[in-house]
């Protein structure tokens, strides 16, 4: 303790009046703000009073949260990170309507007119951001016919949108870029394009016609596509102003450039062709029990990562309960930076040295550290990844146990969303928002502005 | 006088401030350091017998900051697991206040810039703002909602996914 030596001159000191939160510094309101991951206490914050909405609106920069994981199927709830609280997502009837789900963005679909038992796609299709009610149309048609699984008929069309756009990404208010399932990158212009430019292919020699796009991600004003070759391309977004000379500056041009090679195939992938056929895969009822997918994910502190996440099914037939809903997944995840100078991938790691961690793996218990035991130099990306326990518990007899390697470590029941992480320590909180979940569409918000 | 002994981080002076209230304080000038204001005002050699006025920090807060600073530079350089453990331990104990010394806390730490002490405070509010409704958090706080009728009205809508609305609108935004 401090020494206090002096004494108050004064025979009763005036009590200074108790303070005002109501009058919290917007620099401090802002610096509390951005201290708060989960996206619900960042609502609530903003709901506080008009000093503290002030200071979070003004909060740069700020750190992502954490997105919300929701499910578009019944029953139509979402779940918050890092609590894990399952939410209903409101009017539900009304939101089993949207067919997918991109960073914030739903995609809905609205009949117009008749429809005709034969006909096609006769509406509109539109993203919405279920906060500002925002919308903004898209085409339903691509500008080039698509060679894809999924098209009965017309290959122009991005119906059944769900599964032809496999992510769309809004760059800016000039240009909304997707992945076209398999292997083709199409972008518009807001407003000025009525149909979707599906960017041709390379010439490069390496160039892979059998090409499968896993996931995109905008990172750094470019827009960069990972490949099932773990190929990172990135694309330019190259502004034209007026390309016609006797036009005024008005009619701007925003287009994607080619492709260039951020990180290189490290080598063909003898079952690539394999992978193209993995939606069958589920469709079939799985004829083959594990199943990998990568993500792009940006960390929080500015990282591009590549996010391997393997699911185990267990063979038809061995689940007592049967059916594919009733089967539990076990999920496994691996970390990789893209180091974009040295055009590799890195694995990330902490705690377990390398060699241990071949063994063991890492899982995402859904942001939560449940056994509170992260390794002190715990690498910011790790946060969410750590080694599996037999038991999610807090088991202390489970410590002095070696990891074991087998694929019921972590358990999830695809549809139903996990009470028992619920309650957890809520110190354990990560700030990183590398979240994927296998069975669930993820719905990220951004911050707003 | 902060010159009059070269050999840094070991010099024996003591600071003195004085609060808003007219508190004198004194703590070992490596305390006084983790606070970019004190740090500034000794190498410009303000730090006299009289002490450093701190104008906008009563005597309440300032006692637990010279409390902070004092046991966080007896550990600043060469921490052991234990010892780091222990401060740690420290910390958490140290933030356990209501939020009328969490509120002096928060502003004088900023005003006198102790950073690690800012963020444990800033962590604490956080905290004590976690798995809250606006509701809840104005209790917690003793804020009263000022907000407009228009302004309630955009806040309704852009909390309608995270707080359903079960009763009267009013209560929940």
């Amino acid at each position: 303790m401090g020494l206090c030596f002096g004494i108050d001159r004064r025979s009763s000191p005036p009590p200074s009046p108790p303070p005002d939160w109501s009058y919290l510094p917007t620099d401090l309101a802002g610096l509390i703000f951005s201290s708060l991951p989960s996206h619900h206490d960042r609502l609530s914050f903003r709901a506080v009073c008009r000093q503290w909405r002030l200071g979070a609106l003004r909060q740069h920069p700020l750190p992502p949260a954490l997105p919300w994981l929701l499910t578009l199927t019944e029953p139509c709830v979402y779940q918050s990170l890092p609590d894990g609280v399952v939410h209903p997502v409101p009017d539900a009837n009304r939101a089993l309507r949207y067919l997918s789900s991109y960073d914030g963005w739903l995609l809905d679909y609205q009949y117009q007119g008749v429809r005709f038992p034969g006909e096609r796609h006769r509406g509109r299709f539109f993203l919405k951001n279920p906060f500002s009610n925002a919308t903004m149309d898209i085409p339903c048609r691509f500008d080039q016919p698509i060679n894809t699984f999924h098209t009965f008929g017309d290959r122009h069309s991005i119906g059944p949108a769900a599964i032809i756009l496999r992510k769309i990404i809004v760059c800016s208010p000039d240009l909304v870029v997707a992945a076209v399932n398999p292997n083709k990158i199409a972008s518009f212009q807001p407003g000025i394009d009525q149909s979707w430019s599906v960017l041709s292919d390379n010439d490069d020699d390496d160039d892979d016609p059998r090409r499968i796009y896993e996931d995109i991600v905008f990172y750094s004003g470019k827009l960069y596509a990972l490949t099932s070759n773990k190929e990172l391309l990135v694309h330019e977004i190259n502004t034209s102003s007026s390309s016609s000379s006797n036009n005024n500056s008005s009619n701007a041009k925003t287009v994607l450039s080619r492709a260039e090679h951020a990180i290189r195939a490290s080598g063909h992938h003898p079952l690539a062709l394999l992978e193209q056929i993995y939606h069958l895969d589920l469709l079939y009822g799985g004829l083959h029990n594990s199943h990998e997918s990568h993500y792009l994910v940006i960390s929080c502190s500015g990282k591009l990562l590549m996010v391997r996440c393997t699911t185990r099914y267990p063979h038809v037939g061995t689940s007592s309960m049967g059916g594919i809903a009733d089967v539990n997944n076990a999920i496994k995840f691996r970390v990789f930076e893209a180091d974009l100078e040295g055009g590799q991938w890195l694995e990330t790691v902490a705690g377990p040295p390398r060699a241990e961690e071949e063994e063991t793996d890492h899982y995402m218990i859904e942001g939560v550290d449940l056994d509170g035991d992260e390794p002190a130099k715990v690498d910011e990306e790790w946060r969410y990844f750590k080694k599996g326990k037999k038991k999610g518990n807090n088991d202390m007899q489970d410590e002095s146990e070696p990891v074991q390697d087998e694929p019921e470590q972590v358990e999830v029941e695809p549809n139903i969303l996990p009470e028992k992480f619920r309650d957890q320590d809520p110190e354990c909180v990560p700030d990183d928002e590398a979240v994927v979940v296998a069975s669930s569409y993820v719905m990220s918000i951004g911050p707003e502005h | 006088m902060a010159a009059a002994t070269d050999d840094a981080g070991d010099s024996n002076e003591m600071i003195r401030v004085v609060s808003s209230d007219g508190e004198h304080f004194e703590m070992p000038e490596a305390a006084a350091n983790l606070s970019l204001v004190l740090r500034h005002m000794i190498e410009d050699d303000c730090a006299d017998a009289a002490g450093i006025p701190l104008a906008v920090v009563a005597a309440k807060p300032l006692a637990k900051i010279v409390d902070y600073c004092t046991k966080h530079a007896a550990k600043s350089s060469g921490l052991t697991i234990e010892e780091a453990e222990e401060l740690k331990r420290f910390d958490a104990e140290f933030i356990e206040v209501d939020t009328d010394m969490l509120y002096d806390l928060l502003v004088a730490a900023d005003f006198m810039g102790v950073e690690g002490l800012s963020k444990l405070a800033v962590q604490r509010t956080a905290d004590l703002i976690k798995g809250k409704t606006p509701e809840q958090n104005r209790e917690t706080f003793g804020i009263v909602n000022d907000f407009t009728p228009e302004e309630e009205e955009e806040i309704c809508k852009e909390n309608e996914w995270a707080f359903q609305i079960t009763k009267p609108p009013s209560r929940l935004c």
